[in-house]
């Protein structure tokens, strides 16, 4: 597989809110958009915090905390673990699997997030290498197609 | 690339519960040992069923459903989506993209559960075995 910067295989548009928001906004968010975490931002845009579906799971439903009254702030994951833009694939993929990640933050020099990887993020990555070799393979067997009739044509003349 | 079926890479050891069991038992399953699913069995260990934390944050949070009192049949993804234990990984994984499924359960020939591969099954067997 060749080799890429962490930008290709991230999610652009990534859902955010604030940490002083209502963890009820957070659930509604996820629900509706059928999403696996919400990146937690400051005023600058840096990520200070995630909020994924298993902390919905431990910290809302099963501690029995109030949705409508507490704040994201104390119900998030922090800090967040976060990869540069231009970070290799592979090293992101080991780091994610020392820590038993199953996505990442992405940001760019100044910190700011660009982005967030998932694990889906990286199998359409794989898929579309494996997709790219597969065409490549078609290409080169109907290249020997072509060749092998030439040859034929050469051996009449 | 290697050659490599999801009997390999799959986890074995998968928390099962009934359909007629509480919601309840099935968050405090999920919440203890930070599992993203539960597959819901028959009495004879057919899988016929699974609930995720994505099901719990909408059907239940979102919902306001009360976990003590609604039994797992009511919020369950019913049927649940089987491949046999020789399916070659990559296949799995094309099965899983197809169907933006984040894990498949795994059955012997006789349609018994004995896994479950996730993407973090998957992930694994790639960043070990250079996939």
């Amino acid at each position: 597989m060749v080799s890429q910067s962490i930008e290709n295989f991230m999610t652009k548009n990534v859902v955010t809110l604030s940490k002083t928001e209502k963890v009820s906004e957070a659930i509604n968010l996820m629900a509706k958009k059928s999403i696996s975490c919400i990146v937690i931002v400051n005023k600058a845009k840096r990520p200070i915090g995630i909020l994924t579906e298993r902390d919905m799971v431990k910290r809302v439903l099963q501690m029995g905390i109030n949705p409508q009254e507490t704040e994201i702030n104390i119900v998030m994951s922090k800090p967040v673990f976060s990869v540069m833009k231009k970070a290799d694939i592979f090293d992101v993929m080991a780091e994610m699997q020392n820590h038993n990640f199953r996505r990442v933050v992405v940001v760019d020099k100044d910190r700011k997030l660009v982005g967030v990887t998932t694990q889906t993020d990286l199998f359409r990555g794989i898929k579309t290498v494996q997709e790219e070799l597969e065409r490549m393979n078609k290409e080169m067997k109907r290249e020997l197609e072509r060749l092998k009739k030439f040859t034929k044509i050469k051996k009449l003349d | 690339m290697v050659q490599k079926t999801v009997e390999n890479v799959m986890t074995k050891n998968i928390v099962t519960l009934q359909a007629t069991s509480s919601i309840r038992e099935a968050v405090t399953l999920m919440a203890d040992k930070s599992i993203s699913c539960i597959v819901i069995v028959d009495a004879v260990n057919n899988p016929i069923g699974i609930i995720t934390e994505r099901d719990i944050v909408k059907k239940v949070i979102h919902k306001n459903l009360n976990p003590d009192e609604a039994t797992i049949n009511s919020i369950m993804s019913s049927p649940v989506v089987t491949i046999s234990k020789d399916t070659d990984i990559l296949e799995a994984m094309m099965t899983m993209q197809k169907n933006r499924f984040r894990r498949v359960v795994v059955t012997d020939s006789g349609g018994k559960l004995i896994g479950l591969v996730t993407q973090t099954d998957l992930f694994k067997a790639i960043v070990t075995l250079g996939v």
